[in-house]
């Protein structure tokens, strides 16, 4: 499962990612990051079964949490091309066998490069 | 090219008759392919009446004839916009032409032709704008007025080149991402784009275009269509044959018409198309049996910005349709940007059409042409290349400090020194200012401050496309290099300047 830790300025010096995975024993990927000196975002994947114990581990240090879509692809926009899915660096746009498009949410990390790709604007960013 | 079979099993009107008793047996193209494997193509011939085909992909040169009828007072249109998108006009008073490419004035890559004909088949209302030098018979100069399709006497889809045979598909050698008609071609060939149904495809299902030609009836944009000869372009030697179509835009549906834009390059229409293959002959039912294994074509590096662009490998449309295919040594990822889903869907219509009584065949009047060639553009004037304006370039290796490059660049009066390994591979560029800035800053050696991601260019490249790229990265010259990254040469903004001012 992709969790999306968000916290502000004020925490960016303390060692709040280490301290989660040394407490909970649980060991993540890190997929983004990008953190300065306003505070940071880290998308980090998490086994499904360990996932609400690292949101409350992270939650009760006074850090954001979401769990959220990036991306949506508009039904009634799209017509299954596909030419997002070779854009796609993580295999969250898939072809199903009746050559449909369809996005998988969970494997999905945000990166945004499928929206300039589509000619029929029918992916959006969700804010 | 095989040949054409004479051993006539069926005719037109005895098929037409099997429609209109609703025996006839429709099957689509990709259904075509397991019953000639299965059964032969001579049983297939006797049982199989039609074989319908489809694709719907994005077609640029597509567009719709309208006619508004006369304004009170009458004006005869100079210029028009229909939702800010210039029409051609230079036909009578109230005729114009909507194309699918031409781009609104207000929302240029977003919103054009093609989008107009998409709200136009919705039933959407039309804002038209004209404007005329007024005449003694035509006294209005001016028009702003709404209207929907109802309102116009006429409105005929009319697309010059449509369903190309086959096309080939994209890929990018460059290592930045480029925006082509063939979608976005990620660096260092990451991805493969391509266009066309395969098996689907409406030409490739009749090869010799037995049946094919002038007044062939066929599905257009959820309508009933006409071929009205080759599309423009038309090249059946090598199978990239095209045809023309028309077709009656009130009758169409928004789901097979609809309008694109493509990041950077701009507006197009996708246009589902789909035409009935009688099976009047053992060899049309052999020929409709082709499988995407059986069609190849090149995946071309669309980061040389010339039209002859080199082909990397040979490729089916079973393997670009599998997803993947293997490119340089890699597995790299493969889009269609024609919609496959489309093209069954139109490949179905049509045959649920025929099925129930309400599609007839038509035989051409005349086919279309097998033994015509493409010529490229005959140029007058030469244009420049990079060839002719690189100048040799003053190099040095990472080793050297920041005082030896300053010094260099005192004695060979340059801004730009480009950093090579002994071997004169290409590893970095710094200016005169960053040499500059790391005085300032104290820095001694040049590896601190090389710049490492530098943009370059090939001896074949335009000028023009030079230009674009100084332009684009705000940077004032590029090393000149070989297939392997050895330094060649550079072009600068001065060497460029300078043919302006000859």
């Amino acid at each position: 499962m992709k969790i999306m830790i968000i916290f502000g300025s004020d925490r960016v010096g303390e060692p709040i990612t280490a301290d989660v995975i040394l407490e909970k024993k649980v060991p993540f990927n890190i997929l983004t990051a990008k953190i300065d000196k306003k505070g940071g975002e880290m998308l980090i994947e998490a086994p499904d079964d360990k996932a609400e114990e690292l949101i409350q581990a992270f939650r009760s240090r006074g850090i954001r949490v979401e769990t959220r879509k990036f991306v949506e692809i508009l039904p009634h926009k799209c017509i299954h091309c596909g030419q997002c899915y070779s854009i796609c660096p993580v295999d969250a746009i898939i072809y199903e066998d009746d050559k449909s498009i369809t996005l998988k949410q969970e494997n999905c990390i945000g990166c945004l490069q499928c929206i300039d790709a589509c000619p029929l604007e029918a992916i959006t960013k969700v804010s | 090219m095989s040949p054409i079979t004479n051993n006539t099993t069926k005719t037109y009107e005895e098929i037409n008759e099997k429609i209109k008793h609703g025996d006839a047996v429709v099957v689509t193209a990709e259904e075509m392919v397991k019953i000639v494997e299965e059964q032969g193509e001579k049983k297939a011939a006797k049982e199989i009446d039609v074989v319908t085909t489809g694709t719907m992909g994005a077609m640029c040169s597509s567009g719709a004839f309208l006619n508004f009828g006369h304004s009170d007072p009458p004006i005869k249109m100079e210029q028009l916009w229909l939702n800010d998108v210039e029409a051609y006009h230079g036909n009578a008073a109230v005729d114009c032409y909507i194309g699918a490419t031409k781009m609104s004035t207000i929302k240029p890559f977003k919103y054009g032709g093609g989008h107009v004909i998409e709200d136009l088949v919705s039933g959407k209302e039309i804002t038209l704008r004209a404007r005329a030098y007024g005449t003694d018979c035509y006294p209005r100069t001016s028009l702003e007025t709404t209207f929907t399709i109802e309102d116009l006497n006429q409105a005929i889809l009319c697309n010059p080149r449509n369903a190309y045979q086959r096309y080939n598909a994209a890929t990018n050698g460059r290592d930045e991402t480029i925006y082509t008609y063939m979608g976005k071609l990620l660096a260092n060939y990451g991805n493969v784009t391509y266009s066309g149904s395969g098996c689907l495809s409406p030409l490739y299902n009749d090869p010799d275009y037995e049946t094919i030609g002038i007044g062939t009836r066929i599905f257009l944009g959820g309508g009933v269509g006409y071929v009205i000869g080759e599309g423009t372009q038309h090249n059946p030697r090598n199978h990239f044959g095209t045809i023309m179509v028309k077709g009656d835009l009130k009758q169409m549906s928004p789901e097979y018409l609809k309008g694109a834009a493509f990041t950077k390059y701009g507006t197009t229409l996708y246009v589902g198309l789909g035409i009935p293959i009688p099976i009047l002959n053992e060899g049309l039912a052999r020929k409709t049996a082709i499988s995407d294994a059986d069609i190849t074509t090149e995946v071309v590096d669309y980061g040389v910005p010339r039209r002859d662009r080199p082909s990397l490998r040979k490729v089916t449309y079973q393997e670009l349709k599998s997803g993947r295919i293997e490119l340089n040594g890699k597995t790299v990822k493969v889009s269609s940007l024609s919609s496959l889903k489309m093209a069954r869907r139109v490949a179905q219509t049509l045959k649920k059409w025929i099925e129930e009584g309400r599609f007839f065949l038509s035989k051409p009047v005349e086919t279309l042409p097998t033994t015509s060639e493409v010529k490229p553009m005959k140029i007058t004037k030469e244009i420049q290349y990079v060839r002719s304006i690189m100048i040799p370039a003053v190099t040095t290796t990472t080793e050297a400090s920041i005082h030896e490059v300053a010094k260099l660049i005192v004695e060979k009066n340059v801004n730009h020194i480009v950093v090579v390994d002994n071997n004169k591979t290409l590893k970095g560029i710094v200016t005169s200012f960053d040499i500059t800035r790391a005085v300032a800053n104290n820095k001694e050696k040049l590896e601190e401050i090389v710049v490492r991601r530098v943009y370059t260019a090939k001896p074949d490249d335009p000028l023009d496309a030079v230009v674009k790229e100084l332009e684009t990265h705000k940077i004032s010259a590029l090393p000149v290099i070989d297939e392997k990254k050895k330094v060649l040469g550079i072009v600068t903004s001065e060497e460029i300047s300078k043919l302006v001012a000859r």
